[in-house]
């Protein structure tokens, strides 16, 4: 008799494969590879040298038109600021009324939660959620080497938010659907829960982007560390935790007033609301603290060297300070009653409190997008004597869409020009655009004023190229100026570009704001 | 790139079940006369927890995100730029589509007129497809270097690639096996009328997620089919062949698991272990294969140097302690949670 051939079973194919094939690749490849990849503790002090692969690459560029690219942002970032800190100061609030309700059996303040609540899941977790992924999409929009530069340096703090932010979610979520079955500790660890993590999310963005304006010894060192723990970061973080708080408050009022409640119990609950209204109080201080550490050339433009910046502060402060009076007065001491339109009106406030604060703190990083490492066009320091020598646009592989319409090489050079160096903040003709801020000038005025830009305005990064290329941009300023017509003559005056070449000499490369500091007239 | 892995991997789990749950809540809705379809089981599980998958999806998604710009950083940037405004048009899509969920959500939502009961998950489900599509179209114009400077020059609105229907479509079918993994552990007894309504669920899940891998395979194939001789190498590498096989392994346990399913009608517990298990090491094996077309076609130079300087950046003991602590903080709260369930909304 034959005997039956052994059909290799398959579990014991599968388990031969993984022993000759998958594990010998995990032992050999994977695991060194992770071992490898996890620093020692001990680096946690040293600060390593870092090699900055901030090569020069050339992003196509988005065109906004008439629209100015910081609006754009600017509003993103407004609304999500504003959306978050409602989010963060509701924790607490909520908190709060749980406590109320349970150590002090205040019978109204868990139909307070259920309403709040209700309001900060479909606000706060959509909007605000949504809002903050738009703020990443924005950013790459409108700077991707400045996103860039800033996920390269903090992408393990970031990724910490993160964590803060899953646990926000996660225990949101958990209170809003099992309150109702949940025990009075288990709520209160829950809302606390969630009151931290929110705040903490705040707590690891604010480190970052306070280290846009005040770098501190990360200049110097490096250092992550020392730039997340720079000198406006435990000012701007007390200052963004009370308005957050007021926001909350403000947010309260209005949901108090759609609550289907007699007058009395709403009252009530915006008497206690309006409690937290108090730590305005310190807005003053901390707002101070906080001008007192921003770079003196920042602090000149906040108290009145730039119309705009000084405009917007005023804005901001007008707002609250109105806020302020009316909550500690008004609804604190004389324990007024606040009808819908009037709640949402001091909501209102708070966002242009909000809205004027924002512009503020990024304007007054001018030139820099992060403090002497990025110029506001994404430029390096660094990279502005090479490209003098080079040309802004030699290595620009992007062409001109819209090419058909200028009239010669000259002006399509200064629309290249233009869009490398000058569309981050500046339209040709729209929001804050370039014709009309340049409309009045000479033609002479214009060679010079944007050689010597970093002088004309202290706020503006060095000219980052040739005379030829500033010669461009003035033809294209002249001819935008001229109503574009079909034919220009241009400029090929080579006296004109030895001018332009002299002053660029003369100007330097480095900005006022590093050239006060290396002269040792301002502190950085 | 482990991390980035580990999270996207994450991010895709929730994400296929918001994509394939809409797609089903849409077909639900079309073809649905009087509002009885909206209240079966599967799709009362799928209004009320929509919300917060959607949520956690988008909660999920930062992390590839951010190690997306760690890893990709000129690839990924210059494809977003490419596409701009296209690419800003997800957000409010995405803020349309959940604030709708929340419609589904409610009581009201059977009561609405039929043509109300078709729009909305409709809607919703169109919003989910844009956003598919422009992910797969941003990712596939990143690793095309050299298209870059024509799709600027012409200022198109989209980019046009072969490669990108094939993988579109590979996402979409391949999001219904997870959906149904994920459905067949929430539709529990409580949540049925009775013994044999949840058998009949069970089953015609299974049904779906043979369907849906009968055709992400399809795709699949035709997907590699698309792809540049380089890249086409770089899925059968030797490198690969071990999540080749955990990808196969993978796509076995859930046809095995999914067979027990329809037999048992998801009572037994083993059927529903193997999809679960399968599933994770199916996506998993996926994520690599997608990873590898990526350097196939981007080249490895850039990565190296970036990869380390992510490994050596610092922050990354202080990211390891709070991902620890807040991993077991969720974990508590999903304790919680599951100690306190309650049911769908009727």
């Amino acid at each position: 008799m034959h005997a039956t051939p052994r059909i290799p079973s398959l579990r014991r194919s599968v388990a031969s494969s993984v022993r000759r094939f998958f594990l010998p690749y995990v032992a050999s490849s994977l695991l060194p590879s992770v071992a490898t990849s996890l620093p020692s503790p001990l680096d946690i002090t040293h600060a390593p040298t870092k090699i900055y692969p901030m090569d020069l690459i050339y992003y196509p560029v988005t065109v906004f038109d008439y629209v100015m690219k910081g609006a754009v942002i600017g509003g993103m970032g407004i609304v999500h600021v504003f959306i978050a800190q409602f989010a963060i100061g509701g924790g607490f609030l909520l908190l709060y009324f749980e406590w109320l309700a349970q150590r002090r059996g205040m019978t109204l303040a868990r139909v307070f939660l259920d309403s709040y609540f209700k309001a900060l899941v479909l606000i706060s977790f959509v909007a605000g959620a949504l809002t903050g992924v738009g703020m990443w999409f924005t950013t790459i929009q409108i700077s991707p080497r400045t996103i860039g530069l800033m996920v390269d340096e903090f992408h393990w703090f970031w990724a910490t938010e993160w964590t803060f932010f899953c646990l926000e979610v996660v225990s949101g979520y958990t209170f809003y659907r099992y309150r109702a079955s949940l025990g009075g500790r288990q709520r209160l660890a829950l809302l606390a829960l969630y009151s931290f993590a929110a705040w903490m999310s705040l707590f690891w963005i604010n480190g970052i982007l306070s280290w846009q304006l005040t770098p501190g010894e990360w200049s110097t060192s490096h250092n992550a560390w020392a730039g997340f723990f720079n000198p406006s970061f435990w000012p701007s973080l007390f200052f963004r935790t009370v308005v957050a708080i007021t926001i909350a408050s403000l947010g309260a009022c209005i949901v108090i007033n759609t609550m289907k409640l007699e007058r009395d119990a709403r009252a009530e609950l915006i008497h206690v609301a309006a409690r937290p209204l108090i730590c305005m109080a310190a807005m003053p201080v901390l707002a101070a603290w906080f001008v007192a550490v921003v770079p003196n050339d920042s602090r000149a433009w906040i108290l009145g060297g730039s119309p705009a910046m000084t405009l917007f502060m005023m804005m901001a402060v007008g707002a609250s300070v109105a806020i302020g009076l009316y909550a500690l007065i008004g609804l604190i001491r004389e324990q007024l009653y606040i009808n819908g339109a009037t709640a949402t009106l001091l909501a209102g406030l708070a966002f242009v409190a909000t809205a004027g604060g924002e512009f503020v703190r990024e304007g007054v990083r001018k030139p820099f997008t992060v403090r002497e490492a990025l110029y506001s066009n994404a430029i390096t320091p660094d990279e502005v004597a090479r490209m003098r020598a080079v040309g802004s646009t030699t290595h620009d592989p992007y062409p001109l869409r819209d090419a058909d319409a200028y009239p010669t090489d000259q002006t399509r050079l200064g629309a290249r020009v233009f869009r490398v160096q000058c569309s981050i903040c500046h339209t040709l003709e729209g929001m804050n655009g370039l014709s009309h801020l340049a409309g009045t000038w000479t033609t002479e005025q214009k060679r010079m004023n944007i050689a010597k830009l970093q002088m004309t305005k202290p706020f503006m990064p060095p000219f980052a190229g040739t005379a030829e290329e500033v010669e461009a941009l003035v033809q294209l300023l002249e001819w935008q100026h001229a109503g574009r017509p079909d034919s220009w003559s241009g400029s090929s005056d080579p006296d004109a570009v030895s001018r332009i070449q002299t002053w660029l000499d003369e100007a330097g490369t480095e900005s006022m704001v590093a050239a006060r500091a290396s002269e040792g007239r301002e502190p950085r | 790139m482990l991390l980035y892995g580990v999270t996207l991997l994450l991010h895709v789990v929730f994400m296929n079940y918001v994509l394939a749950g809409c797609g089903y809540m849409a077909v639900v809705g079309l073809c649905s006369k009087s509002g009885d379809g909206f209240r079966s089981p599967v799709m009362l599980i799928l209004r009320d927890w929509m919300p917060f998958v959607l949520s956690a999806a988008i909660t999920a998604g930062v992390a590839p995100l951010l190690f997306v710009q760690v890893l990709y950083k000129k690839e990924f940037y210059s494809a977003s730029l490419l596409l701009g405004a296209r690419f800003i048009i997800m957000l409010p899509a995405l803020i349309v589509a959940f604030y709708l969920l929340y419609v589904m959500k409610s009581r009201r939502m059977s009561t609405l007129p039929r043509w109300l009961r078709a729009a909305i998950p409709g809607v919703i489900f169109a919003c989910f497809l844009y956003t598919a599509w422009t992910w797969t179209e941003n990712h596939v114009l990143s690793i095309h270097e050299g298209d870059w400077v024509n799709q600027y020059a012409a200022g198109a609105w989209s980019y046009r690639s072969g490669m990108i229907l094939p993988r579109f479509l590979t996402w979409c079918f391949g999001s219904i096996p997870t959906l149904c993994v994920l459905l067949l552990w929430q539709v529990r007894p409580e949540t049925c009328n009775n013994g044999d309504e949840r058998k009949t669920q069970c089953r015609m899940l299974a049904a779906l997620a043979y369907g849906g891998m009968a055709l992400a395979a399809l795709s699949a194939a035709w997907a590699y089919a698309s792809l540049p001789e380089s890249a086409r190498r770089a899925v059968t590498a030797p490198d690969v062949w071990p999540f080749l096989w955990v990808l196969l392994a993978g796509v076995s346990l859930q046809i095995a698991g999914w067979c027990l399913v329809l037999v048992a009608g998801g009572d037994r517990l083993r059927g529903r272990i193997l999809v679960s298990v399968g599933l994770p090491a199916t996506i998993a094996g996926v994520v690599v294969l997608r990873e590898s077309v990526r350097l196939a076609l981007v080249g490895t130079s850039a990565l190296d140097p970036m990869a380390s300087l992510a490994g050596s950046a610092e922050g990354l003991w202080a990211f390891l302690f709070f991902f620890l602590l807040n991993a077991g903080l969720i974990g508590w709260c999903v304790r919680l949670a599951r100690r306190a369930r309650v049911t769908p909304a009727q």
